[in-house]
Formats: C-alpha cells, sequence, structure tokens
C-alpha cells in the first residue's frame, strides 16, 4: 500500500435556479491534515459561506490508495473507484438514481480529482456518437445539452452519457470518454420522446428529474462539439465557432480547469486547446420550432453534424 | 518600455493556445481573464515561447519576414504590444 498524504478539500460551487452546478468551482482549497492511517485517510471538506454560492461539506469520507496508484473513494453510499492507469471509473453504486446533490458533487469532485492525476480532464457535456465518433454537446446548466442529446438519438446518433465526459489526448487525438451518471432532463423537454416519459425517476433539483440509460463508454475521438444555447428566432440553426471562442468555452465548461492548485493544470488547458483547434465546433441555436418539434428541427442539421469540415484529416 | 537587448519571455501567469487559423488566446491565470491575440501577435508569442525568450528586434525581425513587411513598421507593431503585455503582467524581462 502506497503512503499518500491527503488534504482538508474545501469547495464552492455555484447553483443555478434549479439547484445544479452552474460552474463546478469557484475556489477550491487544499490544507493539510494529517495522516491517520497509512491506508485511508480522511478527508474534510469545510463548509464556506460566500455570497452567491453554496458550499458542501463533506465528512466521513474516505480515501484509500493501493498498490501501483489504485483509488477507491467512499462517502456513503458514494463510491469512486479508478485502477492505476485511470482506465476503470465507477462513481455512485447501485442507488445513484437517488443520489443526493451532496453525493453526486461528491462523486465529482472525486471522480476529477483522480482522474486528472491520470492526465484525464473531465468537461461538463452530454455525449453522443455516430459511425465517424464522438459528438460532444457542451455548455452551462439549463441550455439544453440533454435533452439535444437524447434528440440526437432520434436522428442517427446514439447516446453515450450524459452530463460529464472525460477527455485525454492520445498520439495527437482528443479522445472523450463517457462518465456514469443518470441523464437529468427537464420533463417537459420529453414530449417527442414519449418512449421515456415511463422511465422518469427521482426529482433533481426543482425542475429536473432522473432516469438511466446503458452508458456507451468507448473510447471516441471527439472530432465534432455542439454548444446548444436558447435563441431568438423561430428556426433551429447552426453556427460555426472558432477555435478561439471553443477554448475559453471549454475551459469555462471543465473542471478545475486553469485553478493552479491541481495537478496537470498546464496540460489540462493545452488538451483542452487540442479540443479546439482540432474539433468542428457548432453553436446550435434552438428556435422556437425546436420546442415544438424537435426532432423535425433538428433533422434537417444532421448532415453537417455527420460531415465535419475540420474532423481528422478532413 | 523594454531595453533595446532586454530578452522578453511570458510570465508563469500567461498560459497559451493557438488556433488553426493562426490568432490564439492567453488566459491569465491570476485574473481569469482572456486576451485575444491575432495573427502575428501569436506569431510572436509563439516565437517568445520557442525560444525562452526574445527582443523586441527579435520579434520584429520575425513578423517582418512572416508577414512581408519593413522591420520599422513590424517595430511599430511590436513595441506597444510588447508593452501592453508587460503591463498586463503577462511578460517579463529577463
Amino acid at each position: 500500500m502506497t503512503r499518500r498524504r491527503l488534504h482538508d478539500l474545501v469547495l464552492e460551487c455555484d447553483l443555478d435556479d434549479q439547484g445544479c452546478m452552474a460552474r463546478y468551482f469557484r475556489s477550491i482549497t487544499i490544507a493539510g491534515e494529517g495522516d491517520e492511517s497509512p491506508e485511508r485517510w480522511r478527508i474534510v471538506a469545510g463548509l464556506a459561506e460566500h455570497r452567491g454560492t453554496t458550499s458542501w461539506s463533506f465528512r466521513d469520507m474516505t480515501v484509500s490508495v493501493g498498490d501501483g496508484g489504485r483509488f477507491e473513494a467512499r462517502a456513503g453510499r458514494v463510491v469512486a473507484q479508478v485502477d492505476s492507469l485511470g482506465r476503470t471509473v465507477r462513481v455512485l453504486d447501485q442507488h445513484h438514481e437517488t443520489a443526493t446533490g451532496t453525493e453526486r458533487a461528491l462523486s465529482i469532485v472525486v471522480l476529477a480529482l483522480i482522474l486528472q492525476t491520470h492526465g484525464r480532464f473531465v468537461v461538463h457535456g452530454a455525449l453522443v456518437r455516430d459511425d465517424s465518433g464522438g459528438v460532444a454537446l457542451v455548455g452551462g446548466s439549463g441550455v439544453g445539452k440533454s435533452s439535444t442529446a437524447l434528440w440526437l438519438s432520434k436522428v442517427g446518433f446514439s447516446l453515450c452519457g450524459d452530463d460529464t465526459f472525460y477527455l485525454r489526448i492520445e498520439d495527437g487525438i482528443p479522445i472523450a470518454r463517457a462518465v456514469p451518471q443518470p441523464v437529468h432532463i427537464d420533463p417537459r423537454s420529453l414530449h417527442a420522446l414519449p418512449e421515456l416519459r415511463g422511465r422518469l425517476g427521482e426529482r433533481y433539483g426543482e425542475k429536473k428529474r432522473v432516469f438511466s440509460t446503458p452508458l456507451d463508454d468507448a473510447r471516441l475521438p471527439l472530432g465534432r462539439v455542439v454548444w446548444p444555447e436558447l435563441g431568438a428566432g423561430s428556426s433551429t440553426r447552426l453556427r460555426p465557432a472558432t477555435g478561439a471562442w471553443a477554448w475559453i468555452k471549454l475551459i469555462e465548461a471543465s473542471i478545475f480547469a486553469g485553478e493552479p492548485a491541481f495537478p496537470r493544470m498546464r496540460e489540462q488547458l493545452d488538451a483542452l486547446a487540442m479540443v479546439a483547434r482540432r474539433a468542428a465546433h457548432y453553436r446550435l441555436i434552438l428556435g422556437e420550432d425546436a420546442l415544438q418539434d424537435p426532432i423535425g428541427a433538428l433533422l434537417p442539421l444532421t448532415r453537417a453534424l455527420s460531415s465535419p469540415a475540420s474532423a481528422f484529416g478532413g | 518600455m523594454a531595453r533595446k537587448n532586454t530578452k522578453l519571455q511570458p510570465t508563469d501567469r500567461a498560459h497559451f493556445a493557438m488556433m488553426e487559423d493562426g490568432t490564439g488566446v492567453i488566459l491569465d491565470l491570476t485574473t481569469r481573464r482572456y486576451i485575444h491575440l491575432n495573427a502575428s501577435a501569436s506569431q510572436a508569442w509563439a516565437h517568445m515561447l520557442e525560444k525562452g525568450g526574445a527582443t523586441v528586434e527579435e520579434l520584429s525581425a520575425v513578423l517582418a519576414e512572416r508577414f512581408e513587411i519593413s522591420e520599422k513598421q513590424a517595430k511599430a507593431d511590436v513595441a506597444p504590444w510588447v508593452s501592453e503585455m508587460r503591463k498586463r503582467g503577462m511578460v517579463s524581462s529577463r
């Protein structure tokens, strides 16, 4: 067993009006705490009040560091496990559909911390795929990422995972992989997907509910990124976005990005820059037609999404 | 104003990314603000990174060659840009 020193973890998260994390971490402080045993350590995260900010206090969280850098973190029902190469990830236990916001936040924190030490960088977004590889749907909470991912699953794409995916660079190519998380969605978005209505689970926040979907955690070359936004006007449309714009947005959507206290911070920024450069980026402006008939609104756009102009080698 | 032989280099506060179209963005890790660079400024920044530092004259020469302009003209652009980057804490003298 490797002796590792872990520390107090204090984190502050902005919440949006649905109780979701609008931006994952406003600030993160890591302070020293004495080792309690060579095999298990307790991370105590303090509760800090901050204007406009809600923080969580995590207590009784234990982290085990096994041979070869294998990690396991537990807190209540939450379990996060990563093998020594960061390949195997398990975030929540079988009760994950009913995870509280605290448990969910904890799982993301632990996941991101552990994965980042392995050069895997967590991004807030959904992931779908087609024969050409992965398409990430990235943006803030409530812009329509999950809904768009589900709608795209009706027009030739398949859903890999919702809310969070992780990114690494392999041989100069950005590779995305979904993280096991239930889908969080406003039920009003499901009028075009009536088959999903019966599968809705617990409430999540004020408006959203969750349901599970089979996870596709294949490693996918990430050649396309879609940025949904709620726009004015009647028609849903795609607009190309520049790499510079995308890099800034990717930083905002990534956990710990640009936080000097965290490991491999510059490597993370470079990985995001690689995505900004190598992928085709589209702003998906959701018009009024997407509210009425999202499948019909998206169908004409799938051709552009399926043949990215700046995908690898293209 | 940098002296003639003063080597300038990016500070630890700055993290730079160059884009496919030759433009670039600097993230100021202290303020979390972004600075957009046009193609010539990106070229100058990339040169500073590659060489571990460069003088205003060296940067002017690189841009003059790259963009086929006179060194005098290049220097007229580079000098105030460098001054601005120094003011923002993005470059320092070595």
